[in-house]
């Protein structure tokens, strides 16, 4: 296998790999909240449940970058494109953008999903502006995200 | 729009109270002031939450639930006055007390049997060895390994006892008599003994175990043949929930609130003005005295009234959830419900999941009959669907798979966010400008209608310019639609100076320090960058289109490598990636459509003119906890 091919399969792995890790993190940190509200208010699970999915964005985000890696690569059928050692690092560079932001992101989006989940438990019609303030910190994902597709675009 | 809404009395007489709001419950024309039904006390009483209780428990009897049965009744069931009708709820919460405290009797009988289940090796009664005046009988429980130890010791001090083993532990009961008291208490020492009391029994324990046992099962008998009667009431589900509401109704046309003078009663409410005509009308047909007397240039705050057609009323939720208009200013559902929809429609961008959205929530909008809040929630989804649809012919793709490869010989005139990533960047951002650009008419507007002329230009016609001929100007220069024209972009400069003076100018109007004015000037122009990043937040919209395209994508791939194989065991786990994979992508988008779209609407467009914080005008109707819908003749 070829050195760029290699790295650009670990662009792939970190893409995943680190963005996946946020939203585990995300997630269970805001299921430890939505367990607590639904052990009282059990009818509030739709809306807690929206909540807690949020945070699992960034993990998605990072499958779709390494998807795209490995099909470029020819690790998912195809025909693989053969690659220099800078375009590998690029690709790497790709999966990074997202794989950072989205870790980090991912995993404080849980917390503040979380308080959003404990504030609809004590006033459901809050449930919306809970939402709203959860996306707020979602937005640097999606730009993580959109920095690295026009990175993959641009190789 | 905003309707405006007058503040009004309505003067009754005591009697008629009860059938004129039954009326206007009918006509939801009037709203009373200070009367919230929300977590109202009314709802707490007794007879409807002991109804409340039987619903419950009747769901839980139910065998089969169907998921989509519905309560649809007419004004006449609703209203009609039936003797006896709670008699019903009375007769099944007897029947669950009794089941309790049949219940509570089995527990008991269970714990006694469990207490003198050590003791079965007994012959004689607890109460008889209670009873002898002679002999002492004490009792207690040794290690099991001691049993032969105090066997032979107890042997040697010629005592009476009995004994069995149970859960391990030897349980002794020993005819203490006066003359080996300290022998015997040696012995026990040894073998350390712990006494224990014996449980009271008139009867010889295992005898009493096997007459408990018999009562514990011609209780449960009992108690299943009861369970079976309440199990027989199941059928009622829908007449009691109607019940429930009807009483509820009731109870809230009694709590009206009211002022009483001698002779009249006096109602706070508000009505729409449009609408003062129509209820003078109804109060006309059912009362034979009235009066409503409209109390003009009230300082009181007034609710918010929204009029609006048919397209735009369901996306009134979503302003609702961030906050209500206030009753001055303008209603911004039309414009933005416009730009929600389209914003739903591209993140999604798919016509096959467009397709399934509308369907999906036509046939829950049919069969289900949600109330209120959720029905205007899926009628946000499915007016979007159309918008997804769309977006999914434009972008050429259905359940992630393109037309082209479907049918190769189309023309290549779709515009995918997979292949054209930076086309579709680019859309997304020239609409997010545009976005803003109706925000700031709304902002110009409203500071237009406050007189505050000099603040439309600093605050809102300033930034439209820079805005709009920035982008002409952007687009001038990169020749994307048209050639590089020289004039073009002179005059687009032009334009863009001009907003910038309006800003350095303006800002700082009604200042009279010259300092403060060229701050406030330089101030405004610092708003630079957060329309920046406001403009910058709409990347979100191809971010998301091309996650749920590339997911969708992903699926069909997985499915396609899987098909082949296993001897045609495969085509079983493609269908089955398929179904999920899709399912899966369809409710992540969903998610994501609905809430980023309300973000995008909350801080980018409401943020620049939006005050809120008024509370809506709520007329007086039924509320409804469980009858779906009422047919209106």
């Amino acid at each position: 296998m070829e050195m760029g091919v290699a790295l650009a399969a670990i662009g792939a792995a970190l893409a995943v790999g680190l963005a996946g890790a946020g939203s585990s993190m995300g997630v269970s940190t805001a299921g430890k909240s939505a367990t607590g509200v639904i052990s009282e208010k059990p009818e509030l699970f739709g809306r807690v449940f929206v909540l807690q999915a949020l945070p699992a964005t960034q993990g998605i985000y990072g499958f779709l970058i390494a998807i795209l890696i490995m099909l470029k690569i020819g690790l998912l059928g195809g025909t693989p494109e053969v690659l220099t050692v800078a375009q590998g690092w690029a690709y790497m560079a790709s999966g990074l953008a997202i794989g950072i932001s989205g870790l980090v992101s991912g995993a404080y989006q849980g917390q503040i999903a979380g308080s959003a989940i404990l504030m609809t438990g004590k006033n459901p019609s809050l449930s919306t502006r809970g939402m709203t303030m959860t996306v707020m910190v979602e937005t640097y994902a999606i730009l993580g995200l959109l920095v690295s597709i026009l990175i993959y675009f641009g190789i | 729009m905003i309707v405006p809404v007058k503040r009004v009395n309505l003067v009754l007489l005591p009697e008629e109270k009860t059938k004129v709001f039954l009326e206007l419950q009918k006509h939801k024309l009037f709203m009373l002031k200070s009367f919230n039904l929300e977590n109202h006390s009314l709802f707490n009483t007794e007879h409807l939450v002991k109804t409340q209780k039987v619903i419950k428990l009747l769901e839980s009897h139910q065998k089969r639930k169907n998921p989509f049965a519905t309560i649809s009744v007419d004004f006449k069931t609703l209203d009609e006055v039936i003797e006896d009708e709670g008699k019903v709820v009375d007769e099944i919460i007897e029947l669950e007390n009794r089941i309790g405290d049949l219940s509570e009797q089995v527990r008991r009988l269970t714990e006694t049997n469990t207490s003198f289940a050590a003791f079965t090796f007994l012959s004689v009664s607890q109460q008889k060895l209670d009873e002898s005046e002679i002999v002492g009988f004490n009792s207690y429980v040794v290690d099991e390994e001691k049993k032969e130890y105090l066997q032979n010791a107890l042997d040697k001090l010629g005592v009476d006892y009995e004994f069995g083993v149970f859960e391990k532990k030897l349980h002794v009961v020993i005819a203490t008599i006066n003359e080996i008291k300290t022998d015997l208490a040696i012995v026990l020492h040894a073998v350390e003994a712990k006494e224990i009391a014996l449980p009271l029994s008139t009867d010889p324990y295992q005898i009493a175990i096997d007459n408990n046992a018999k009562k514990i099962v011609a209780l449960e008998a009992e108690i299943e043949r009861l369970g079976a009667l309440i199990t027989e009431h199941v059928g009622l589900l829908p007449q009691i929930k109607t019940y429930y509401d009807k009483e509820a109704n009731r109870l809230i046309r009694d709590n009206v609130p009211h002022k009483t003078s001698q002779h009249f009663i006096v109602c706070e409410g508000y009505v729409r003005q449009d609408q003062t005509v129509a209820l003078e009308e109804v109060l006309q047909k059912v009362a034979t005295t009235y009066e409503l007397e409209i109390i003009e240039n009230t300082d009181e705050a007034l609710p918010t009234a929204l009029k609006n057609n048919k397209f735009v009323r369901p996306f009134e939720t979503i302003t609702e959830s961030f906050s209500t208009p206030s009753n001055t200013e303008l209603d911004p559902n039309a414009a933005m419900s416009i730009w929600y929809w389209l914003f739903f429609g591209m993140m999604i961008a798919d016509f096959g999941y467009g397709l399934i959205l509308f369907v999906g929530t036509l046939l829950m909008l049919k069969i289900k009959k949600p109330r209120v809040g959720f029905k205007k929630l899926l009628q946000v989804f499915m007016y979007s669907s159309v918008s997804t649809m769309i977006f999914g012919i434009i972008t050429g793709s259905v359940f992630g798979i393109g037309f082209r490869e479907i049918i190769p010989s189309l023309p290549a005139i779709f515009i995918s966010p997979v292949d054209d990533p930076m086309l579709v960047l680019i859309a997304s951002l020239v609409l997010g400008v545009f976005h803003i650009i109706t925000a700031l008419v709304f902002k110009a507007l409203m500071l237009i209608r406050e007189k505050d002329y000099l603040g439309a230009l600093a605050e809102a016609f300033s930034w439209i310019l820079i805005l709009f001929f920035g982008l002409i100007f952007i687009t001038d220069m990169l020749s994307v639609i048209w050639t590089k024209n020289q004039v073009v972009s002179t005059i687009s400069l032009g334009f863009i100076l001009l907003g910038l003076v309006f800003i350095l100018v303006f800002s700082g109007r009604g200042k009279k320090n010259p300092f403060a004015w060229a701050m406030s000037g330089l101030g405004g122009l610092y708003g630079a960058t957060s329309y920046l990043s406001d403009v910058l937040s709409y990347s979100r919209l191809l971010a998301l289109a091309l996650s749920g395209a590339v997911i969708a994508f992903t699926m069909n791939l997985l499915a396609g490598m899987v098909a082949g194989s296993l001897f045609g065991l495969g085509y079983v786990f493609a269908i089955l990636i398929i179904l999920v994979g899709h399912l899966f992508n369809f409710a992540m988008s969903l998610l994501s459509a609905y809430v980023h779209g309300g973000r995008l609407q909350y801080l980018e467009f409401y943020g620049k003119f939006y005050q809120g914080g008024g509370f809506a005008f709520r007329p007086l109707g039924y509320e409804l906890n469980y009858i779906n819908e009422i047919k209106e003749k």
